[in-house]
């Protein structure tokens, strides 16, 4: 428990000095009175001391002790370092440690002063931790429930107040915010209440499973009405600004499910994906700018199926040399085909056809029948429907014989083959359709940002785009939307937290991986066979009993 | 007829000879085992004859065909299938879908076609989903299609590996010891497993198998190698009397007698 809590203590103390708890207390959770920022701080024990009494294994008791020690531990060290900063300048290596923030974590108190209280605040916290350890989840589930409604509320206050604006709205507005300031506490608790109150509802209903529900097609029937209306009006309620990151997280959807394809199906691991949106992006860009490098002056419309065809040869063009190529050696040389695109696009060899650094500009924005595909709000439409255009075909392929195929090779490359599977052509196909999904995003891209850039398509994004689908589970079509809609949406709707961003990232990719490595929304088959148990519980009971024999022996 | 055919076939790494100028001939519709001691080149064997490795020197002949220097995949397609020593199954697949994957080569639709969902390729998944199914009563997995395979028992893992090789509708199987890791009722139904293949199904069984008794219960012929070289062939019973095979393979006193008796 002391080292949980010294653990916890060195991420608070991390998280303090590297300015996330500084950047943090610039926004309330209930105006006035608490920050974000102290939100943070005060978790930090809380999380300390639930994870003490997780570990330990002894008494009530000896497991509220071990919480209570951890917290406190975690506010010693805080006090720690407050009293650290009164001695020896700290701000020479630390840029953030500034005054404003060790008067937070010191609250207002002098140096000598500040530790008992940072002891005996941690210690309160742990032992909360410690009790939501303890306590059964049907108390603590809509608790956490509550709070995290609650904390997104302040986190995206900007945004709610965004969807808010109209004056019909504005009762609500303003019981909720105080005016040009934070969340109000009455909107706070009423916020904390509602949704925990949901979250105990659900819970008590779950055991007592399709008491009042639809039969399950209606259901679904029900909520894909209900996720399609909410997608329409997404734009229309938040503004340029939401639809902005909602293409954003469409594009980094569609290049997801292209990588989807390779990796998560085929186990072809590729770095280089960029690669194919890049080529994607700059075919129409080529073929519709109406400047000096436009070859064509297509449509978007016409020129959409050949950036996709080119994307598509170009993914079967990486294929081949690396078709002999297994595991980590695959993900260096994919690295380095993505590189030799970006470099290629930004020699001075090729500059008179593709601009060099400069870039091909003045790419017109799609038109329709007379409508013109302007700002983010429409181009959002378009992205929503490339998406589920996308994501219907890679579901119909998951399931399909070739896909079948994919996650064969995924599984044992060898047997495959011993099967009657031709591996060259079924890579290849990986190869080439997922490069054709990225097209299609980098179609989108080049029209949104009306010119392209070799700039744009850096490394970084290729790896984004591998992260956003492990984090979404491997291999599941929700999964990469709703890993891209995390790692990619939250983050530019934080944007005022823009340092912080890859701290976030490392982190939140960090703990995925050691709490739940098999994705937010794991692939179907996993789901399959749970389904398989509620069917034939007695058959699986057996088959189990078996297994464990099997594994004992 | 033969319809498995090595001549003077050779297989080296490096300078190991794992097989050297072996003469091997599989008659149609037999039950053929191969024996010999740990790093005799059983396994190696197998690995030839489906295109896993190319021989160095010799050649393979399948149903009047040569067949070294092909695919793995090619040979498949004519009609060779095996199974694996170390179950090698697709473990995150389901049961259904590692059959399903059996039957790849004889599925037509292409992936166009799965996109468009066009009825020609529906009707060839419902057809291919209850093929699937018939092949998983056929080796005693009714029911367990949506387990996935890293989940079944031991001895199910067997069986699921024996349907997607059988789904493949191979002429020749090649078994990399079945019974390894079973009882004795399990065995016994192996052994009546494997004779419904050939009676049943008309599939030529080359067998690698170290359990004595199974491969004196049912081979036809049997053919025993050490260090890579044939030292003996003929019936069991031949095999068994045979003093190269007694001095070279069976060794001591009490091995022997198991074997014998």
């Amino acid at each position: 428990m002391w080292r949980v809590g010294l653990v916890f203590g060195a991420v608070a103390s991390f998280v303090s000095l590297a300015g996330l708890v500084e950047a943090l207390h610039g926004r309330w959770v209930v105006d006035g009175v608490l920050s974000t920022g102290q939100v943070l701080l005060l978790a930090i024990p809380m999380a300390s001391g639930w994870t003490a009494a997780r570990r330990s294994s002894g008494s009530l008791a000896a497991r509220v002790g071990a919480g209570l020690v951890a917290g406190a531990t975690v506010g010693l060290c805080v006090g720690l370092l407050v009293w650290l900063r009164s001695q020896v300048d700290l701000r020479g290596m630390f840029v953030n440690a500034s005054p404003a923030l060790f008067q937070l974590l010191s609250g207002g108190r002098p140096p000598q002063a500040a530790w008992p209280a940072a002891v005996a605040a941690g210690g309160v916290m742990g032992l909360v931790g410690a009790a939501g350890a303890c306590a059964p989840a049907r108390v603590t589930r809509p608790l956490l429930v509550g709070a995290s409604a609650a904390l997104s509320l302040a986190l995206f206050q900007e945004l709610v107040l965004l969807v808010l604006q109209p004056e019909s709205l504005a009762p609500v507005r303003d019981w909720l915010f105080v005016a040009g300031g934070g969340p109000t506490a009455q909107g706070m608790a009423a916020v904390l209440t509602l949704s925990a109150a949901l979250a105990a509802l659900r819970h008590a209903s779950r055991g007592r499973a399709g008491r009042l529900a639809l039969p399950p097609r209606a259901q679904r029937m029900a909520w894909s009405v209900v996720g399609v209306l909410l997608l329409a009006a997404l734009p229309v309620a938040g503004g340029p600004f939401l639809a902005q990151v909602l293409v954003i997280v469409g594009l980094y959807t569609l290049m997801g499910l292209g990588l989807n394809l390779e990796v998560g199906l085929a186990g072809l691991l590729d770095l280089g994906f960029v690669a194919f949106f890049a080529i994607g992006a700059y075919t129409v860009g080529l073929l519709t700018s109406v400047g000096e490098h436009g070859i064509a002056h297509w449509s978007f419309w016409a020129a959409v199926p050949v950036a996709v065809l080119v994307s598509l040869i170009a993914g079967v063009i990486l294929g081949i040399p690396v078709l002999g190529i297994r595991g980590d050696y695959l993900a260096i040389a994919t690295l380095g085909f993505g590189e030799i695109v970006r470099l290629l696009v930004l020699s001075d060899a090729l500059r008179p056809w593709l601009g060099g650094s400069q870039g091909v500009l003045a790419i017109p924005k799609p038109v329709l029948a007379g409508f013109e595909f302007s700002g983010p709000q429409h181009l959002y439409y378009l992205t929503v429907v490339a998406s589920a255009v996308v994501a219907y075909v890679a579901w119909r392929l998951q399931d399909s014989r070739l896909g079948r195929a994919w996650m064969a090779i995924r599984e044992d490359e060898d047997v495959a083959e011993a099967l009657g599977i031709n591996l060259v052509s079924v890579k290849l196909l990986a190869y080439g359709l997922g490069a054709a999904f990225a097209g299609v995003g980098g179609a989108i891209f080049a029209v949104m940002v009306g010119s392209v850039f070799p700039h744009s398509f850096q490394l970084l994004i290729s790896i984004q785009v591998l992260a956003l689908i492990i984090v979404g589970g491997m291999g599941s079509i929700p999964g990469v939307m709703v890993g891209s809609a995390v790692l990619i949406g939250l983050p530019e709707l934080l944007r005022e937290f823009g340092e912080f961003r890859f701290l976030v990232y490392g982190a939140v990719l960090v703990a995925m991986m050691l709490l739940r490595p098999e994705g937010l929304l794991p692939a179907a088959a996993q789901r399959r066979e749970l389904r398989a148990v509620e069917e034939e519980p007695v058959e699986l009971a057996r088959a189990a009993v078996g297994a464990a024999t099997e594994g004992g022996g | 007829m033969a319809i498995l055919v090595t001549r003077r076939m050779t297989k080296r790494f490096g300078g190991l000879v794992a097989i050297r100028a072996l003469d091997l001939e599989v008659e149609e519709r037999a039950i053929h085992s191969v024996i010999g001691p740990n790093g005799a080149g059983k396994t190696t064997l197998f690995n030839c004859v489906t295109g896993f490795y190319r021989p160095d020197e010799g050649e393979i002949w399948f149903a009047g065909q040569r067949v070294d220097g092909l695919r793995p995949d090619e040979i498949a397609h004519l009609g060779i299938a095996r199974t694996y020593q170390n179950i090698r199954l697709f473990a995150n697949m389901t049961a259904l879908e590692n059959v399903l994957v059996g039957l790849h080569m004889h599925l037509r639709s292409t992936w166009v076609g799965a996109v468009l969902a066009s009825p020609a390729v529906r009707r060839e998944e419902r057809w291919a989903h209850a093929e699937a199914r018939r092949l998983l009563e056929f080796v005693g997995l009714a029911g367990r299609g949506d387990l996935l395979a890293r989940n079944l028992p031991y001895g199910e893992q067997r069986k699921l590996e024996l349907a997607r090789a059988l789904a493949t509708r191979p002429k020749l199987l090649l078994l990399d010891e079945p019974t390894a890791g079973m009882n004795p009722a399990e065995t016994a139904e192996m052994i009546q497993f494997i004779r419904r293949l050939r009676d049943e199904l008309g599939i030529t069984i080359l067998l690698i198998e170290h359990h004595m008794r199974v491969v004196m219960t049912i081979s036809d012929r049997v053919t025993v190698l050490d260090y890579g070289e044939k030292i003996s062939e003929g019936t069991p019973e031949q095999v068994q009397n045979d003093p190269r095979v007694i001095e070279a393979y069976l060794g001591t006193r009490k091995v022997k007698a198991e074997a014998l008796g």
